[in-house]
């Protein structure tokens, strides 16, 4: 039996949607950068054994690999709470969803960045992110939040996320990315 | 001076940059700490710049990368090799798999922000 109550309540959540009708992978905990490397080569493998184009292969292990990468730069340790990592399909459809557990600072860093992202206009989401590669290539500072910038282009602005108060002064942060979507999700 | 050759690794392109001016990187660019791996790369064609051969082709062959290294590339290693173009012959060549638009996509935007033009080859 799961102990786990905030894993168990995450799995029921996603039981209960409609984004995934194959799960192709599950984690759950801490991460670091051999999980990392491990989980991108068994999601490739995956998706490969499942037929997915090869664009798409590429740009879910590239989201894959940001999201991850940023969960193990960010994390913080809580007693009930853990990160995770979900990658799910319906059809040629992916959906990505992953938890972490954040300072109050990060939240904010994250909520602003994600926030400017998603209401760039469509036809204006190129000019901005060649214009954030651009600030990235002058300084090293330029940077900071280039990671999530890749994701909401790559994923053309299918992404949502949640931010909830938890105890100590820390917020659980859910994500959820969706690739190979003909039209923008709803929340 | 002396070629670099590091070897690929799970998380490490394979880096092959000869000092007659064949420059190659290839493979995947995700370490964790992205100075560790790439400030030997930058010390090597920072010495390369003082003796530059007639003619340099750079070979770029990523299957994919991490932002960290986009960004250390595109603000170190290539804009120095690029900046090269004025005192020497210069040819970047963008090599993506056929039928990833992604990879070759990202070749382009890098095109676009380094101001030099890329030869694509679809392999």
């Amino acid at each position: 039996m799961i102990q786990n109550n905030h894993f168990v309540a995450l799995l029921s959540k996603l039981d209960s949607n409609n984004h995934i009708q194959d799960y192709l992978f599950v984690h759950y905990g801490k991460m670091d950068q051999e999980i990392a490397v491990a989980t991108i080569q068994l999601i490739e493998k995956k998706l490969i054994h499942e037929n997915f184009e090869r664009n798409i292969i590429t740009k879910t292990k590239t989201i894959c690999i940001e999201i991850i990468q940023n969960i193990i730069k960010h994390q913080k340790t809580h007693e009930t709470i853990f990160p995770y990592f979900v990658i799910g399909s319906a059809g040629k459809e992916i959906t990505i969803y992953a938890g972490n557990v954040i300072t109050n600072e990060k939240m904010e860093t994250i909520s602003q960045s994600i926030n400017t992202f998603q209401t760039i206009e469509k036809d204006q989401l190129k000019k901005k992110y060649l214009d954030k590669l651009r600030e990235s290539a002058i300084s090293p500072e330029g940077n900071a939040g280039m990671g999530l910038m890749d994701i909401v282009y790559r994923s053309e602005q299918h992404l949502d996320f949640e931010m909830k108060s938890i105890d100590g002064g820390l917020y659980s942060y859910d994500l959820k990315v969706e690739l190979n979507k003909k039209e923008k999700a709803t929340v | 001076m002396k070629d670099l050759l590091i070897p690929e690794t799970d998380q490490t392109p394979m880096v092959n940059f000869m000092a007659n001016g064949n420059l190659t990187i290839s493979g995947i660019s995700i370490p964790e700490n992205v100075l560790k791996f790439y400030d030997p790369i930058l010390a090597w064609v920072e010495q390369f710049e003082k003796e530059l051969p007639s003619n340099i082709t750079l070979t770029i062959d990523f299957e994919y990368i991490n932002s960290s290294s986009l960004n250390i590339l595109l603000f170190k290693v290539f804009s120095k090799i690029i900046s090269f173009a004025s005192k020497t012959g210069l040819k970047v060549v963008w090599i993506y798999p056929e039928g990833d638009d992604d990879i070759e996509d990202l070749g382009k935007n890098m095109e676009e922000v380094l101001d030099h033009k890329f030869e694509f080859i679809c392999k």
